[in-house]
């Protein structure tokens, strides 16, 4: 940048030259704001999972720009409520590399419809010969008593297994369709399904 | 000096102008590249199982079959039909030309039918169920909910139960 403004001040040419870097600045200071989408105020954190059960039919520019990039076409909350994980319970990165469970209580998620999808970095879902990609309340196995463990890993186990791509990185989205009102409001004392290790 | 401080107040005007417009117009420009990648207009496209080829829009449910309309009432009005499954989730949402939602209709409260009509029109109607869209292009998407293997061809003949007139 000091090399720039060096070369800017220098430059007879400075009415071409810093516009240009103006308007490249602001394409980077765009980017890096639609990029925090995690510092939104409407963003929280529920155990292993984040987002927002705030997401209103018409939002200010920046959450409508985030919402396209980063889950286009997405339905308001009092619709659907996505949560995203990106890291296990020890906050370490999740990874293709290496295996975890999740494990939960299909009582504890009070919605009508709920599921947990494997994507890919690039927000797609990760392809596999199992065409496995989630589970939800309905294709999950359970013990008698409603718990549940998922395998993510990438060879195949026993179980519920969701495949994911060695050595690659990966996130989850956990989808709350016609949730419980009370649930909802209380989301931050639910014990929604956490993520270990192996 | 004068050049310095002028320059500054012009680097910082335009990076700011800049920032904003990005922030402002990326919806507009994902809707529009959406749309030109699908040329058909007023006209359903029903979405075979969600998997991993489908890459057309980011967080596919893989639980879900899609069809979507992209509409364009900036010359017609349309009338869009179709039937939603009582047993399991459905819903038809209207996003305008922002990809911004502006309304859900889905099948889960008490109150609602399975079928659904809805008139997308400018211009206000009276005795039909209207919905007047915030901007004359946008798309329609419906989500149905695919519970096992043995549901999937049941939800295809829903979605082939989907219907736009133009007027």
């Amino acid at each position: 940048m000091a090399i720039l403004l060096s070369l800017c001040l220098m430059s007879r040419k400075l009415w071409i030259i810093v516009p240009l870097l103006a308007v490249i600045t602001g394409f980077g200071i765009a980017a890096w704001r639609i990029a925090r989408i995690d510092k939104s105020p409407a963003y929280r954190v529920y155990g292993s999972w984040r987002g927002t059960t705030n997401l209103a039919l018409n939002q200010d520019d920046l959450v409508t720009t985030q919402v396209t990039l980063f889950a286009l076409f997405a339905l308001p909350s009092q619709e659907a409520v996505y949560l995203f994980a990106y890291a296990d319970e020890k906050n370490k990165r999740l990874n293709g590399g290496r295996s975890y469970t999740i494990e939960g209580n299909i009582h504890n998620i009070k919605a009508e419809y709920w599921s947990i999808t494997a994507y890919g970095r690039d927000l797609y879902l990760i392809p596999n010969q199992a065409n496995r990609y989630s589970f939800n309340r309905e294709n999950l196995k359970t013990d008698s008593l409603g718990n549940f463990k998922i395998v993510m890993s990438n060879k195949p186990a026993d179980g519920n297994w969701l495949p994911v791509q060695k050595g690659k990185k990966f996130e989850l989205v956990l989808r709350l369709y016609d949730s419980d009102k009370d649930f909802m409001e209380h989301l931050d004392k639910a014990a929604l399904p956490v993520i270990k290790r192996i | 000096m004068r050049r310095i401080y002028i320059s500054a107040l012009l680097f910082i005007a335009t990076a700011l102008l800049t920032q904003w417009l990005v922030i402002k117009y990326v919806p507009y420009l994902v809707h529009a590249i959406a749309a030109h990648r699908v040329p058909q207009r007023n006209q359903w496209i029903n979405n075979d199982k969600t998997d991993a080829r489908m890459r057309r829009v980011v967080l596919p449910n893989p639980d879900f079959k899609y069809s979507a309309l992209f509409y364009d009432v900036s010359e017609h009005d349309i009338t869009i039909t179709g039937t939603l499954p009582d047993s399991s989730y459905a819903s038809v949402a209207f996003y305008n030309n922002r990809c911004q939602p502006y309304y859900v209709y889905n099948n889960l409260s008490p109150n609602r039918k399975g079928h659904f009509e809805f008139l997308i029109s400018k211009n206000a109607v009276t005795g039909t169920k209207q919905l007047r869209p915030e901007t004359n292009t946008g798309v329609i998407i419906c989500r149905y909910l695919v519970k096992n293997d043995s549901s999937f061809n049941i939800i295809k003949t829903y979605q082939q139960q989907l219907a736009c007139t133009v007027k």
